[in-house]
């Protein structure tokens, strides 16, 4: 009688386990975005990724709203035909970059990924010592929480995507496959307005790489060796926020992961051509503009021309037909404003 | 390692897995690994506190209960006469001896939580006479849950000495009952007798109790992150953006605020009372619906209960049977023939205390303890009112219907509101410019910013719905688990499933919303 009872149970749970797996399943699909409405939540900027032909992208950078800002891929494309992508978000922690670029990693063979490492360093809210080990710990629970929580959304992006929910109307609920959304924009954010730095911001204090950031680069660097993609750490111009300590914490993770950083805040000069701050920035030197968006473009061609190791891929003419369409729309359009 | 995380809840779920496969003589042991864990994991090092918090509480424990036990065998050797004398002595050393060992045990919460507020009391009265900074500003990072373990320890110690409870030998029993990790957090302030019976009663895996812990689990979770965190959200957006505050509009927004932080802290204590029952270990109750109160005597009654509860018998009780209020007490009616007025001045003697503590715990700032002061007031205010009250009520045939409970009700609502945004505001002048704006601007011209959009608004709605016919169903007296428990099973799975994938899709967490810590964890 017992163990039939525990049968039973267990039986019950099972069942109820695979109704929960099969919501979870429904929810991740209709969550994805039908068409473009009010918002642009990070479902939009996967899905945007994902409408992109298999193994079309050579080159993929991602961080934040900073990197977004900083890179137009149809001027890579324009200028010598190699397929890149920007991805990222405001806000953009470790742990959901790694995730983005597991995914990434399925659909597409990026050669060169350039990481944008301005969201990998921050003012931390230390109290004054180690002696408490709260850091580590923290670090450690933050961690745990992390992996836990980019492992449902990798296989359930239910919580990643949730934010679409409010948009939804009764229709959307019963249309299962997404439309795949074209982005002529290759995730390039757009800010055309100028507005110079008026002064620069005093150094932060406390500045470190945030909460396993350290972690999630080496993990994001060990994906990209499996997938023979080399990766490249930068530092996007950002003079409203970065400092030197900054670069000298990104420059010793760096040479402790054996990969190459280039800081576009050292020699900005030397490495961006007329590149200038009074004409190059949106909002007073954190995010650039289209201006300074083209000129960080024209360095990151230099830079990946330059790298031995790369060599474009040749795509078939479906692909090429694609990126050239694309890359018009996008240039009449920047031209048409 | 906040108990609205995948961690916690991940970590909830191994401890069960480990509880119920290891033998049931050890179980106890599995809770007290999981409740160093999750301490260590929270607070680090910071845990030495508790450990020095628990070793203090142990060793005052058990010289306490030797005292007690060398007094009655001398009892009975000493002769007649001298008993009494011995009687009284020992009685003189187990009050020091409890004193002792409990302000020991404060000191380290007053230290660690108030020795800037101190501090600052003592710089400005220094300031006063033209003295420079007297005392430093200290940065000192707060153990877990401090003043909830603090009080429960203080709780142990007396009732050692009351001979309630007979002090634990075991050191590692002591330190499960202090450091038990679900009512760590956010309490309930639990009693020594009511736990460590249950921690030695073996708990064999329940599937029908399991199951109702997991709908209470879920409930919280949408309380908190559904509800309480989607107005916090909301009003974050008001109180970033106003400068000019109106009648309407601060009243909105504190009436969303009231809701807020009770969604937030019971909705947090319906998650730990879940954790707790996964293991067969029932915490003590800390709300009992109350909006429903028709005063604020009851409302406090329904309100944090498990706070007042403890108050009263450890401030209350110990004032009122001390010396120094008998001497008030006689004095009063010695000098007045007023029978109000005879039981009116004990009772706010004792309770001055009382609520001056209740303040003080929520935080050290003035701001607080005005917090509680403004209740003893209203409560001082309603006891000497009460003849007046009733006469008028009787003169004007007022029955108590229907009517009268909803505006009685309200009434307090009202009163609690007010409390609230004093609970909210971070100044005391800011509390106060807030009152005269709400009483002299009717303009409205923050209504924009004080109404929710449609979408929060919708969800907010149907959450306060969903919580208030609970509410109501509880109010007469209908356990909702057991009658889930009782159903057919799919109707809880329903309520599971509508619990789990509200929270997944509505709930306020993520980037856009960032992080919201539960608000009484702080305290």
């Amino acid at each position: 009688m017992e163990v039939k009872k525990h049968v039973l149970h267990i039986l019950r749970f099972l069942c109820f386990m695979l109704i929960v797996t099969i919501l979870l399943c429904y929810f991740s699909n209709v969550l994805k975005v039908n068409e473009i409405r009010s918002s642009t939540g990070r479902n939009q900027v996967v899905q945007e990724f994902n409408a992109e032909y298999k193994d079309s992208i050579d080159v993929l950078l991602a961080g934040d709203s900073t990197s977004l800002n900083s890179f137009v891929p149809a001027k890579l494309w324009k200028d010598e035909k190699i397929t890149s992508y920007a991805l990222g978000y405001g806000y953009a922690y470790p742990s959901e970059i790694y995730f983005d670029i597991k995914k990434i990693f399925e659909r597409q063979k990026p050669k060169i990924l350039l990481l944008e490492v301005s969201f990998m360093v921050g003012e931390l809210e230390v109290i004054d010592n180690n002696l408490y080990c709260q850091d580590t710990v923290n670090g450690l629970v933050d961690y745990f929480n992390d992996e836990l929580l980019g492992n449902i959304n990798y296989i359930f992006p239910v919580m990643k995507y949730k934010s679409s929910f409010k948009d939804k109307t009764l229709g959307d609920m019963f249309t299962i496959k997404p439309k795949a959304l074209n982005n002529i924009y290759k995730g390039y954010s757009i800010k055309k307005n100028v507005l110079a730095p008026s002064e620069k911001l005093k150094p932060e204090k406390n500045t470190d790489l945030i909460n396993n950031g350290e972690i999630y680069t080496r993990k994001i660097k060990n994906l990209c060796e499996k997938n023979n993609c080399k990766m490249i750490l930068i530092f996007a111009p950002q003079i409203a926020c970065w400092t030197e300590v900054k670069h000298n914490i990104i420059l010793n993770l760096s040479e402790k992961l054996g990969v190459e950083f280039v800081d576009y805040n050292v020699n900005t000069d030397k490495l961006i051509k007329n590149f200038s701050w009074n004409t190059d920035t949106a909002d007073g030197g954190t995010h650039l503009n289209y201006s300074g968006a083209t000129k960080v473009t024209n360095a990151i061609k230099n830079l990946i021309l330059n790298d031995d190791s790369f060599c474009k891929s040749s795509f078939d003419q479906k692909i090429i037909k694609k990126w050239n369409k694309d890359s018009e729309d996008f240039f009449r359009e920047m031209e048409g404003n | 390692m906040e108990i609205t995380t995948l961690v916690f809840l991940a970590f909830v779920g191994v401890s069960c897995l480990v509880y119920y496969i290891v033998p049931k003589k050890i179980q106890w042991c599995v809770l007290l690994v999981a409740s160093l864990l999750f301490f260590v994991f929270s607070s680090a090092l910071l845990t030495i506190y508790m450990l020095i918090t628990t070793g203090i509480t142990y060793a005052g424990a058990l010289i306490i209960q030797k005292n007690r036990d060398l007094f009655v065998i001398k009892k009975k050797e000493l002769p007649k006469e001298e008993r009494k004398s011995y009687k009284q002595k020992s009685k003189k050393r187990q009050k020091i001896l409890v004193a002792i060992f409990s302000v020991s045990v404060i000191a380290i919460l007053v230290a660690l939580k108030y020795c800037n507020f101190l501090g600052d009391i003592v710089n400005s009265v220094a300031g006063m006479f033209a003295l420079n900074k007297l005392i430093p500003e200290f940065n000192i990072l707060l153990p877990l849950g401090i003043s909830y373990y603090t009080l429960m320890s203080v709780s142990y110690i007396v009732d050692v000495h009351r001979g309630l409870i007979v002090a634990e030998r075991n050191p590692f029993r002591v330190l499960l009952f202090v450091s038990y990790f679900p009512h760590i957090v956010e309490g309930p302030f639990d009693r020594y007798k009511d736990l460590d019976k249950q921690f030695r009663t073996p708990h064999k895996f329940d599937y029908e109790k399991f199951t109702g812990s997991i709908v209470l689990i879920m409930f919280g979770l949408y309380k908190k992150l559904v509800i309480a965190d989607r107005i916090g959200f909301v009003l974050s957006d008001y109180f970033d953006n106003v400068t000019e505050n109106s009648m309407l509009g601060l009243s909105i927004v504190t009436v969303l605020y009231t809701f807020q932080l009770y969604m937030d802290f019971s909705g947090c204590i319906d998650i730990v009372s879940g954790v707790s029952e996964l293991f067969g270990v029932r915490v003590a109750q800390n709300f009992r619906q109350p909006f429903f109160s028709k005063s604020i005597n009851e409302f406090w009654r329904r309100w944090h209960i498990t706070l007042g509860l403890w108050l009263k018998e450890y401030v209350f009780y110990p004032i009122t049977l001390s010396g120094h209020f008998k001497k008030v007490n006689q004095f009063v009616r010695k000098h007045t023939k007023n029978k109000t007025l005879s039981t009116f001045v004990p009772a706010a003697y004792s309770l001055f205390f009382v609520w001056f503590c209740n303040g003080l715990w929520h935080g050290a700032s003035i701001k607080f303890i005005l917090y509680g002061l403004y209740y003893y007031v209203l409560m001082m205010i309603g006891q000497l009112l009460t003849p007046l009250f009733n006469f008028i009520k009787n003169k004007l045939h007022i029955k108590n219907g229907r009517i009268f409970r909803s505006f009685q009700i309200l009434r307090t609502f009202f009163i609690v509101n007010i409390g609230m945004l004093l609970f909210k505001s971070a100044t005391v002048s800011d509390f106060l410019g807030y009152l005269s704006s709400a009483l002299f601007n009717l303009k409205g011209s923050d209504l924009a910013w004080a109404i929710p959009g449609n979408f929060d608004l919708i969800i907010i709605l149907i959450g306060l719905l969903l919580v208030s016919v609970v509410g109501v169903i509880k109010e007469k007296g209908i356990n909702i688990i057991q009658v889930l428990n009782t159903k057919i099973f799919i109707i809880k799975w329903i309520a599971i499933l509508f619990l789990l994938f509200s929270v997944l899709l509505t709930g306020a967490f993520g980037v856009e919303y960032g992080e919201m810590a539960a608000i009484y964890a702080q305290f």
